[in-house]
């Protein structure tokens, strides 16, 4: 393997920082998972998600949308405790792609596109649980103390990384495959923003202002197109994990739909080698 | 307590954590572009069309009593996706569409065919949004009664 894999995926990482990233998503998307509704309006169409080629008609099962949930919350909570893991991660995250794809099958055209990425988050933890739960454990033994410097290999951050990444990254070029460079053509979103926009000054600025529409588009299809480079460029990945969070911020405001809770995950997954360099010249205390 | 000096405990990767992380990173890259909606894998297509104009419905029955738009499938489905496959449920049927005015003639074989004989005769407000000197603007307003053929 070359030079620039092992500089990936063989160099440490502290894993009392990623189990932090992991209670820190768990703790997220416990927010907003008691909002959830399983959508029922609709004839059922092609299959979207990959359970759904296999048990459709489950999914629709309202009694299995609330057990999904429910194992979801307690596996999850011991798994942040934890305790009897790797059983734990992999409880927490197949009930969570259970109940996201509940909701992705269940809604009109699949456009749920605020639960795409957790679940494939989560799946990545439960697989480096499997590997690593007994370095893990060892480093949040409350019995002999914390020990905050503990390590294994970094590839659990970067794939979350990548993931977090590719995602939006495809989010962008599909704009561009669909509608070509002209897609940011400004008129575009000032009518999406008149129909759909919530009202504030932004919107009123975007609608009232077609040049500042296109530098609006323009500035969603670089810092979403790019998003991906992250995972290459590791000294400045806080940089992109800063502009992605102030785009899904920007979201919020202007169309009010649930992006926040991306957002403390994107800041603890970016900012890894930011907060693993603090945790390792400042946290060497004694008591 | 102590905290304790850093234990590397890896050197090398195992054979199958090297074939995971290549499936994650391939699947990833791959399934988008050859399905582009399995999720969890997914192109995650949002805003993706290039809209110039949208138009705004309204309709009336003949004692001035507003009537829902979903009754006579003129509904405004959410289309900021673009159109593909009919993934999961399937939307209910509209004529509302992005960049697209009704004439007289389709709206009036539209409506007869989903309106129940007491809404008619119907008024339908079709107003035209567009953009106009950098600003989104109201186009047009056009006011089309629909009555059925007989009445005509």
């Amino acid at each position: 393997m070359n030079n620039t894999l092992k500089h990936y995926f063989f160099k440490n990482t502290n894993l009392f920082y990623l189990h932090l990233c992991l209670i820190v998503c768990y703790l997220s998307t416990c927010s907003i998972i008691f909002y959830e509704k399983l959508p029922t309006v609709g004839e059922i169409g092609v299959p979207a998600t990959l359970i759904g080629h296999f048990f459709r008609e489950a999914l629709s099962n309202p009694i299995i949308f609330d057990y999904s949930r429910i194992v979801f919350l307690v596996a999850g909570g011991l798994w942040s405790l934890n305790l009897l893991t790797p059983f734990t991660g992999w409880l927490t995250s197949l009930s969570y792609l259970l109940f996201t794809s509940m909701i992705f099958e269940n809604s009109p055209g699949a456009e749920r596109h605020s639960i795409h990425l957790v679940p494939m988050l989560f799946l990545i933890f439960s697989i480096y649980y499997q590997f690593y739960s007994q370095e893990l454990k060892n480093s949040i033994s409350i019995p002999n103390g914390i020990k905050l410097d503990i390590s294994g290999p970094r590839w659990c951050i970067d794939l979350l990384v990548f993931v977090i990444g590719i995602n939006h990254s495809w989010a962008g070029f599909s704009k561009f495959l669909e509608s070509g460079l002209g897609w940011s053509n400004g008129i575009s979103l000032q009518l999406w923003v008149h129909m759909w926009g919530q009202d504030n000054y932004l919107n009123d600025l975007i609608i009232n202002s077609t040049r500042f529409a296109i530098f609006s588009q323009w500035s969603v299809i670089i810092v979403e197109s790019s998003a991906v480079c992250a995972f290459f460029f590791r000294k400045n990945r806080v940089w992109w994990g800063l502009l992605l969070i102030f785009f899904h911020l920007v979201n919020q405001w202007m169309w009010g739909w649930n992006f926040l809770y991306w957002c403390p995950i994107i800041l603890l997954c970016y900012s890894s080698d930011f907060a693993e360099l603090i945790l390792k010249n400042n946290l060497k205390i004694k008591v | 307590m102590i905290m304790e000096d850093s234990q590397d405990t890896s050197s090398k990767l195992f054979p199958v954590e090297a074939l995971i992380i290549s499936f994650v990173l391939l699947s990833h890259i791959l399934i988008p572009l050859l399905k582009s909606e399995l999720f969890p894998y997914s192109s995650f297509q949002l805003f993706t069309g290039k809209t110039l104009s949208y138009v705004e419905y309204e309709a009336f029955d003949s004692k001035r009593r507003p009537i829902s738009l979903r009754d006579i499938k003129l509904q405004r489905n959410y289309y900021g996706m673009s159109p593909r496959e009919p993934y999961a449920r399937i939307k209910p049927f509209t004529l509302d569409k992005f960049d697209q005015k009704l004439n007289q003639n389709e709206l009036k074989e539209h409506i007869l065919k989903y309106a129940t004989p007491e809404m008619i005769p119907i008024t339908i407000i079709q107003k035209v949004y567009g953009v106009k000197d950098e600003k989104v603007k109201l186009i047009s307003t056009e006011s089309i009664l629909i009555q059925s053929s007989e009445n005509e």
